[in-house]
Order: structure tokens, then C-alpha cells, then sequence
């Protein structure tokens, strides 16, 4: 019993944590150095290009 | 909460001294442009936010990364200006200082290496300087951190608020200010003082004149400027030119000679400085280009023969051997189940094990890196390679980004932002990811341990000049077909040399390695466990023999497009496949399909997949197709146009098949198969 | 006379920068190397390449063009 819910529990913590960090990443990729900025939202010089 | 602004001229040490008065630590170079972004941290021992702004010498931008303060300035609402003055260049340095008390904020002036400017034989009083300004001047050294305690003490205070030292600009200008602020009277939401606008408008400033006209009328604005330009020409202030700036400027510079007249004073001459002497060398006519690729070299010896292979083969050994034993005998001793103890040992040991052992390899590269930024010499190589820049129409300041990018190609991007001219920034920003990164490194280790194991660190050297030798081949392409016209220029600061701090160095060398750490962790592992999945699961289901999981039929769609290139395998497809997400994944997959425990079986597997030549063209192939996501991404951002985007994307692809197809197809012709 | 005409080593006064290209007569006034400044060639890279000079103890490198367009007396 304690077998078969060590293995749930070990499979879940891998598994989840695998997509959540694949998850992660491919958000933070996509919205590039400035997510990671205190001040993002208020942020108009850095992020926006100059066009 | 209280927001600091720590401005200053470029290169005075604002970023050493946001890390000391933050506790946090940001990236520290020793040339100007180091930051190109703001970057926000919380004040240790009190309540507030530090913000480092990109170095300016004046409010009016010139490059991309200067537009940034002085956005800032015009769009938030910083409670105390900090503003860090060079002592050893004080009169330009004052320049900036000037234009920030009209800024009306409260203010706190930190002078920082005093120490230089003694060792060129200037005394400063900084009781008379802050006299003067009528602000608290402290004396710091900021590399020592000697003196920012009493800067913090003064934050705390809340700095003072600038009054009386008002400039008169004599009765024209200051009529255009009058009219202007009456303009601008009705905003009641201006943060800053109308003079300052009006100032900055009359001086020129981009930026501010974008702000002002989305509030006064622009045919007023247009008026205003006219008028006063004519004033000033007709008394003769304003010369041939229809720009104020001159007018402007002589008068603060006159106001500075009579600042600095006051507080300093010339002890002795300094003829001859260490910076010169140095200089000498590593600039010299003919020596100059020879000592950097000399150092180059040294650098790839260091990374590959003497101290990162030998430190990388014992991790490896620890990993594979009894690190996995013990992982297999606690996993037996929880009965776990077979699926669950292959996901772990052949998915994510293997596969971020994999990548981990490349961590002392890419820790030695970093420490050159930070080595070169920190002494002073990155700026003398842009000088020692403009020549060949200019030649292939860009210029010396390009080659710092693709110094920058040999660690990761996210900053090398970034980095570009310091180049003024707008085509020579777009081309060095697409040219940057043929700079082989860190994540590639590992792949290259792997194949050069297997098949060039007497002469790793020259094959690998080949690949990096490789990428070099191609990125001014297209550069020279690019200009001549895609980007005509606008004459290239060069532009470049010489900061005096240093010697980089042993603590200094670790530190950014742990930050930049930091990164490939944490990716390892989560995403290379979250990658591995996928690959793995894909290549114990088949349409057959669970466990099938590997040659028919989903991952080799993934693989073997795109394999016959790669066999012109010498590896036409599916393991190589899908490891390809996958590499595009992040570099080092490359390998991650290879030890997945491979099910190699540890580096020594699976370089055996590899020779019986691979030829010399094959391995050769497949490290070309890697370094040169698609840029990474995250590239991809910073690319984006920094172009600001999805056609460069999927221009970089594609030509990389093509360049990366047609190289590794004359390679492998004239090596074999050559007889090398 | 334009800088490139001058000697290694030798110090000049600077007359006029207004035929510099345009963002580069922006950076000399940025550390305020202007007229009435004095100058000094440090160091010229071979095949015509850039001129390190020295102006109030600050070093920069700008190219033989544009050190050409500078015009200097003694």
C-alpha cells in the first residue's frame, strides 16, 4: 500500500514538475528580458523599439 | 515607497555601486553601454527601490540605450535623484549633473574614484564642490565599497532638493522658457519643473519635444523654436546652425569652468600611465590583432585542455558511477516501479546530467569572459577590429555584442543596443547568434572528446572562427544587398585599465553561469523527461525497443534531409529537433537515446553512428542553424519586426545546410571520410 | 590643418568640429572635447585604421575620417 503511494507520489512530483518547468520557460522565452522587470508595466522607454 | 534613480555619466561605476547599495548583484563591465536596460532593486537598511539607468553624458539620447534614462525621467517619478560623478573626468562629468538639478529633484552627488583621479594627480575638495551645488558631494570609491555607507546615509535623509543654483541663460532663452511654461500651465500633472521641459525642448531633446507635443500644440512649439533661434541669431549667439545646443551648452560650461576652478587642483602631472604602457602592447600596429587572437586561444586551452576537460571528466565520473548507483539502490529500496526509475535514471539523470557536466567547462569560459570585460580591454579589441569591421560595413563597437554573445547570445543582443547607427545595430544583432554560445560548448565537447581527442581545443577553436569568419562574410552580404546607404561610423571610449577583483570576478562569473545551472534544473529536466517518454513510448505502447518509439519516427521524417551531411540517423534528426528549444538539449537527447550511463559509453556509441567528418559537419550544423528560443525572442524584441525575426531564423537554417553540405561533400572529395 | 596632419605625440588645439558627421560631433561634445580643446594622437592603428586620442586625460577612438574633418592648430 505504501509502495503503490510512494510511487503515485514520486511519479506525480516528477511528471509535474517537468511540464510546469517546460510551462515556465516557454512563457518566460516568448516574452524576453523584460518580464523578469519590476517595473514592466510601467516601463516605456526599454521594451518598446523605437520605430 | 521611496524610488532612488542612480544616474551618471557612462562607465563611472553606477552598476558597482546599485550592487553594493542593493545587495544585489547586476551585471559589471568596464566599458561604456554595460547597461542598456534599467534595472530596478530594493535598498538594503531602508525601505525603497534603486533604479540603475544606462549611462548618459547629457538628457539628450543619442543611441537607443540613452533614450532610456531619459524616458525614465520624463515618465516615472523618482523621489531622489542619485547622481554618481567621475572625479577623474569631473568637468564633463558635471555636465550631466547640471542638467539633473533642473530636474528640481532631491539630490544626492556621489564622487566616485577618487582614487584615480589622485593617481593622475587631481585633488578634489568635495566640501567646496558640494558648496558649489549647493547638494551633499560624497567621496566613495565604489570598487572598494569605501565610503557608500556614508551615500546610504545620506538616501535615508532624503538628499536635498536643488534651489539656487539657477543657470540664467540670458533674456532670449529665458523668454522662450517664460512662454513655454505658460504653455504648458494648464497641466497640472507634470511631475517635473516647466523650466526643465522647456530647457530640454530649447536644447533639442528628442524625447521631451515627443512629450511636449502631445501636449501643446505643435505649430506653438514650432513658433517658439523659430523665434528664439532667430533672436539668437540676429545678436549674434547662434552662429550658422539652426540648433541652440552650442548657445546652451557654453553657457553651462561656463558655469562648470567657475565650479571647477574652486574645488580642484592639479598636484603633479602624470606623464606616463599604466593604461599606456598597456596600451602600448595590446593596441600596438602590428602586434595589436596577433595578441588578441593569441589570447583567444590561450582562452580555449584553458576552457578545453587544462582546466575545464580534466574538472568536467571528474563530475562525469561521479555522476555516472556512484551517484547513479546510489540514486538505483534507493530507488529498489522504495520499490519503485521500472517506469518510474527509467523516466529518472535513463530521462532526466541522463539528460541533465548530461548537460551538468559541462558546468566547469562553461565556468572557465565565463571567467575569460568577465576577465576581458572587467579589465578595460574589451573596448581596445572594438579598436584593434574596426578596420576589418569597417570593411565589411560595420563597426569595432559590433564585435562587443559577439564577444558577449560567445557566453549566451540573449545579452550578445542586448548588448548591441550601444551602437548608434541603426543599420549597423540591426546587422550585429542578426549576425550575434552565429557567435557560439555556452549551451552549444557542450555538444562540441562531446563530439571532439569522441574524434578529436589529440587536438580538442584547436577543432573547437576552428568552430568558433568559424562562426566569426561567416558572420563578416554575410555581414559584408547583407550590407552590400539588404541594408544599402547611411555611412557607417565609429565611436569609442578608452577607459583606463584595472585590474579586475578576484571577488568581482567570481561574482559575474557565477552569474552568468548561474543561468546554465538553473536551466539545467528545470527546464533541461522537464525536456529530458519528455524525450524520454517519447522514446520509451511507441505506437506499439510502453517500453518498445527504442528504433520504434514516436521520437525515431519524429526523427526519421526530417533523417534523409541530413544524410548529404554526413548524419542521416534519426537520433541526430530528433536531437536537432529538440535543440531548438535550448542548445545544450542537444545533448540531454543524445544521452536519452543513446542510454548511455556516463560520457565514456556513449562517445563508443557515437563512433559507430558518426564519422570524424560526419561529427565535424554536425558541430558546424549546430552552430549555425536556428538561434534558440530565448534568441529568438530577444531578437524579436530588440528589432521590433517579425520580419528580421524570421529572416535570422531561416538564414541560419540555410546557411547552417549549405556549410555543412560543402564541408562534408569536399571532405569527402578530399578523401577525409 | 586636420589632425590627421599632425604627429604622433604632438598636442593641438581643436578649431573646428562642424564637418564632423553628425553623431559623431555629438559624442566629442559629449566629453566635451569642442573648440579651444586640446588633443593629443596617442596611437594610430596600421591600414588605415582608427586614431586613439587623449583629450583632458579621457581616451576614445574615433576613425581617419572623421579625424580628418577636425580641423586643429598649434
Amino acid at each position: 500500500m505504501l509502495g503503490i503511494l510512494l510511487n503515485w507520489l514520486v511519479g506525480l512530483l516528477v511528471f509535474g514538475y517537468a511540464g510546469w518547468s517546460i510551462y515556465r520557460y516557454y512563457k518566460r522565452s516568448k516574452k524576453g528580458k523584460c518580464a523578469g522587470c519590476s517595473v514592466e508595466k510601467s516601463c516605456s522607454s526599454g521594451c518598446k523599439p523605437k520605430s | 515607497m521611496n524610488t532612488v534613480a542612480l544616474t551618471g555619466n557612462p562607465n563611472t561605476g553606477k552598476t558597482t555601486l546599485f550592487n553594493l547599495l542593493t545587495g544585489s548583484y547586476e551585471y559589471v563591465g568596464n566599458w561604456p553601454g554595460v547597461t542598456v536596460e534599467k534595472k530596478v532593486g530594493r535598498l538594503r537598511g531602508m525601505q525603497g527601490l534603486l533604479v540603475d539607468l544606462p549611462g548618459i553624458y547629457s538628457l539628450t539620447p543619442l543611441s537607443k540605450d540613452e533614450g532610456v534614462a531619459t524616458g525614465y525621467l520624463l515618465e516615472e517619478n523618482p523621489d531622489l535623484l542619485l547622481n554618481i560623478v567621475d572625479a577623474s573626468q569631473l568637468e564633463r562629468n558635471l555636465y550631466l549633473t547640471l542638467q539633473l538639478i533642473e530636474y528640481g529633484k532631491p539630490m544626492v552627488v556621489s564622487l566616485n574614484m577618487v582614487d584615480v583621479a589622485k593617481s593622475r594627480g587631481y585633488e578634489i575638495d568635495a566640501k567646496k564642490l558640494a558648496d558649489k551645488l549647493q547638494l551633499p558631494v560624497l567621496p566613495i570609491v565604489a570598487r572598494t565599497g569605501n565610503g557608500c555607507e556614508k551615500v546610504r546615509e545620506a538616501i535615508k535623509h532624503g538628499g536635498v532638493t536643488p534651489s539656487d543654483l539657477q543657470i540664467n541663460y540670458g533674456d532670449i532663452i529665458e523668454q522662450a522658457i517664460d512662454k513655454l511654461s505658460f504653455a504648458l500651465s494648464f497641466q497640472t500633472d507634470l511631475t517635473m519643473p516647466k523650466r526643465w521641459l522647456a530647457l530640454q525642448f530649447l536644447e533639442g531633446n528628442e524625447v521631451v519635444t515627443t512629450f511636449l507635443e502631445k501636449r501643446i500644440d505643435i505649430g506653438l512649439l514650432d513658433q517658439i523654436y523659430q523665434q528664439t533661434v532667430e533672436q539668437c541669431r540676429k545678436t549674434g549667439l547662434v552662429k550658422n546652425h539652426s540648433s541652440l545646443q552650442p548657445y546652451m551648452r557654453q553657457i553651462r560650461s561656463k558655469v562648470i569652468s567657475e565650479i571647477i576652478a574652486s574645488c580642484l587642483t592639479q598636484k603633479h602631472r602624470v606623464e606616463k600611465t599604466w593604461t599606456d604602457r598597456i596600451d602600448n602592447i595590446v593596441t600596438h600596429r602590428l602586434w595589436g590583432l596577433p595578441i588578441f587572437l593569441l589570447f583567444m586561444f590561450l582562452a580555449f586551452k584553458l576552457t578545453f585542455e587544462w582546466v575545464g576537460v580534466p574538472l568536467s571528466d571528474l563530475l562525469d565520473g561521479f555522476l555516472g558511477g556512484p551517484f547513479t548507483d546510489w540514486l538505483r539502490v534507493g530507488m529498489e529500496s522504495i520499490s519503485l516501479s521500472s517506469f518510474l526509475q527509467a523516466a529518472i535514471l535513463d530521462g532526466a539523470v541522463a539528460g541533465v546530467g548530461g548537460v551538468l557536466v559541462f558546468v566547469p567547462q562553461i565556468f572557465v569560459l565565463f571567467l575569460i569572459i568577465s576577465f576581458i570585460e572587467d579589465s578595460g580591454y574589451m573596448a581596445r579589441v572594438a579598436m584593434v577590429m574596426d578596420k576589418i569591421m569597417e570593411m565589411i560595413g560595420l563597426n569595432g563597437k559590433s564585435f562587443i555584442p559577439m564577444i558577449i554573445g560567445f557566453g549566451c547570445n540573449v545579452p550578445g543582443v542586448m548588448a548591441a543596443r550601444s551602437i548608434e547607427q541603426p543599420k549597423e545595430r540591426l546587422l550585429t544583432i542578426i549576425l550575434t547568434p552565429l557567435m557560439s554560445c555556452s549551451a552549444r560548448l557542450p555538444i562540441y565537447s562531446l563530439f571532439v572528446g569522441t574524434f578529436f581527442a589529440q587536438n580538442q581545443a584547436i577543432i573547437v577553436l576552428s568552430i568558433y572562427v568559424l562562426g566569426i569568419v561567416l558572420s563578416l562574410i554575410l555581414a559584408k552580404l547583407f550590407s552590400i544587398f539588404l541594408l544599402r546607404h547611411e555611412s557607417s561610423v565609429f565611436f569609442i571610449e578608452l577607459p583606463p585599465y584595472r585590474m579586475p577583483q578576484g571577488r568581482t570576478l567570481i561574482r559575474s562569473t557565477w552569474e552568468k553561469g548561474k543561468g546554465f545551472i538553473r536551466k539545467a534544473g528545470t527546464f533541461i529536466f522537464g525536456g529530458s523527461i519528455v524525450i524520454w517518454f517519447l522514446s520509451y513510448a511507441g505506437p506499439g505502447g510502453l517500453d518498445v525497443s527504442m528504433n520504434d518509439s514516436f521520437l525515431a519516427m519524429i526523427g526519421g521524417v526530417i533523417a534523409p534531409l541530413f544524410t548529404p551531411l554526413g548524419f542521416g540517423s534519426w537520433e541526430a534528426g530528433a536531437a536537432l529537433l529538440t535543440g531548438f528549444l535550448a542548445k545544450e538539449v542537444v545533448v540531454s537527447t543524445m544521452n536519452i537515446i543513446y542510454a548511455a550511463p556516463d560520457a565514456l559509453s556513449l562517445q563508443s556509441l557515437l563512433e559507430s553512428q558518426f564519422t570524424a567528418l560526419g561529427a565535424y559537419s554536425f558541430m558546424v550544423f549546430v552552430l549555425l542553424y536556428v538561434p534558440c528560443l530565448a534568441t529568438v525572442a530577444v531578437i524579436r524584441k530588440e528589432t521590433g519586426s517579425a520580419k528580421w525575426t524570421w529572416f535570422s531564423v531561416v538564414y541560419g537554417l540555410a546557411i547552417a545546410y549549405l556549410v555543412s553540405f560543402l564541408i562534408y561533400e569536399g571532405g569527402k572529395l578530399l578523401g577525409f571520410a | 590643418m586636420v589632425l590627421t596632419d599632425v604627429k604622433k605625440g604632438q598636442k593641438v588645439q581643436i578649431v573646428d568640429i562642424t564637418n564632423v558627421n553628425a553623431l559623431i560631433r555629438r559624442r566629442l561634445i559629449d566629453l566635451d572635447v569642442v573648440e579651444g580643446t586640446m588633443v593629443k594622437i596617442k596611437r594610430v592603428l596600421p591600414f588605415g585604421g582608427p586614431f586613439t586620442l587623449e583629450a583632458g586625460g579621457q581616451l576614445f577612438g574615433i576613425r581617419r575620417r572623421e579625424a580628418k574633418m577636425i580641423e586643429v592648430s598649434y
